[in-house]
């Protein structure tokens, strides 16, 4: 099993972010309520609204418990940290080229 | 019956009229067995409808729900998906066909990846288009259908960060084209554009292409004719969305060769017959090649 640091050894909003959408289509497509998974995971519904919405620091305690309540998979955890990186790429141009798009 | 499921079940069967759809295909739609599903046409049994089963009706036609259920869509098609082939295409795609649907599978599956398959589906019939054509991802189609892509995801919330992401996700699987691997071979961003200049008809045919080297420079100008892209004519919040589409993928071909991306100073004339952009790429960080590369 991968560990949260081996697939997103740098955190930022793109990893949150990114890792909050997947969780979120995880859920979904096993048919469980928000409330259903922050009860699994011991935490309130609001911290796990926070999750999906990609603004909770996260940490390999959660990341462990979540892959293993909505069954992420380890080739598509390692396609969210590279999409996670180019965005990050882009952010960085967007913040200092004067040439990024408007 | 309730006024929705009344509804439905009028709807419905004016559908199943409208598409000429054939009896045999009612335990699909309704997943009941043949004997219920006849019961139900010939009016003896009473079935409350749902939106699940326009939804089951889209998946078979091509067509989003609402539309079908509204009664606003494109009959024709929809009647040749039900008689013959559910991968036709719309008629605004098949005209002026230059680009591989290929060029745009990163974009599904990076959709499929961050809101799972039925999200992706349904941006796909919302363009009345089948998901399964990308079972063939040598299917052609054209510049519209990328614009209407673009335009779809933006209507249906994608950022304006994950927007300007799809273009750059595409380089995360390019290394396994054709110019990518041709491009791969360069050492630095004047090998990756000198590269890319010689090979403009593995990334694009649409647009025309003319390139030169001044100084540290890279100049590209492209030109489209709208005589053949007349949608794009009638677009122009939508023809702006696809250009800066393109203006970020020009910008990411570095990083095929393991460099950062190099965003052009741009310039963009949208006029009635013709789109002309040109990009100055700034290489002046970048080492000029010492020894003649061997294209592939």
């Amino acid at each position: 099993m991968l560990h949260f640091e081996q697939v997103f050894p740098q955190q930022n909003d793109h990893v949150r972010q990114l890792f909050g959408l997947y969780a979120k289509r995880k859920r979904i497509e096993l048919n469980l309520s928000r409330s259903a998974v922050a009860l699994s995971l011991l935490i309130s519904n609001y911290s796990y609204a926070a999750i999906e919405e990609g603004k909770y620091a996260l940490n390999s305690k959660i990341f462990e418990k979540l892959t293993a309540i909505l069954f992420f998979d380890e080739d598509e955890l390692i396609d969210l940290s590279q999409v996670a990186k180019v965005r990050a790429m882009n952010e960085v141009a967007e913040a200092m080229c004067n040439e990024y798009p408007a | 019956m309730k006024k929705n499921a009344k509804f439905y079940d009028q709807r419905l069967r004016e559908l199943i009229g409208e598409l000429g759809l054939p009896l045999k295909c009612l335990p699909d739609i309704l997943e009941l067995s043949s004997e219920n599903c006849l019961s139900w046409w010939s009016q003896k049994k009473s079935i409350p409808l749902k939106l699940e089963h326009f939804q089951r009706l889209e998946s078979l036609v091509g067509i989003s729900e609402n539309s079908l259920r509204s009664g606003v869509y494109d009959l024709e098609l929809a009647r040749k998906r039900v008689s013959d082939n559910s991968l036709i295409l719309p008629e605004r795609y098949c005209t002026n066909q230059n680009s591989f649907l290929r060029t745009s599978f990163h974009i599904i599956k990076y959709l499929i990846l961050t809101r799972g398959q039925s999200f992706a589906d349904q941006i796909l019939y919302n363009m009345n288009v089948s998901p399964l054509i990308y079972s063939n991802l040598d299917t052609k189609v054209n510049l519209t259908y990328f614009m209407d892509l673009l335009d779809t995801l933006s209507k249906a919330g994608l950022s304006n960060l994950e927007m300007d992401s799809l273009s750059s996700v595409m380089f995360l699987s390019m290394h396994e084209t054709k110019i990518g691997q041709i491009i791969g071979q360069g050492n630095n961003a004047h090998d990756v554009y000198s590269l890319l200049s010689k090979n403009f008809e593995y990334f694009d045919t649409n647009f025309e292409y003319k390139s030169k080297f001044i100084g540290n420079s890279y100049i590209l100008e492209t030109e489209l004719p709208l005589s053949k892209h007349t949608i794009l004519a009638q677009a122009h919040e939508s023809t702006l969305r696809l250009m800066r589409y393109r203006q970020i993928l020009l910008a990411w071909f570095p990083y095929l060769t393991g460099g950062t991306p190099i965003f052009p100073s741009t310039s963009l004339e949208i006029k009635s017959d013709r789109i002309l952009a040109s990009y100055s790429f700034n290489l002046s960080n970048s080492i000029k090649p010492q020894v003649q590369l061997q294209l592939v």
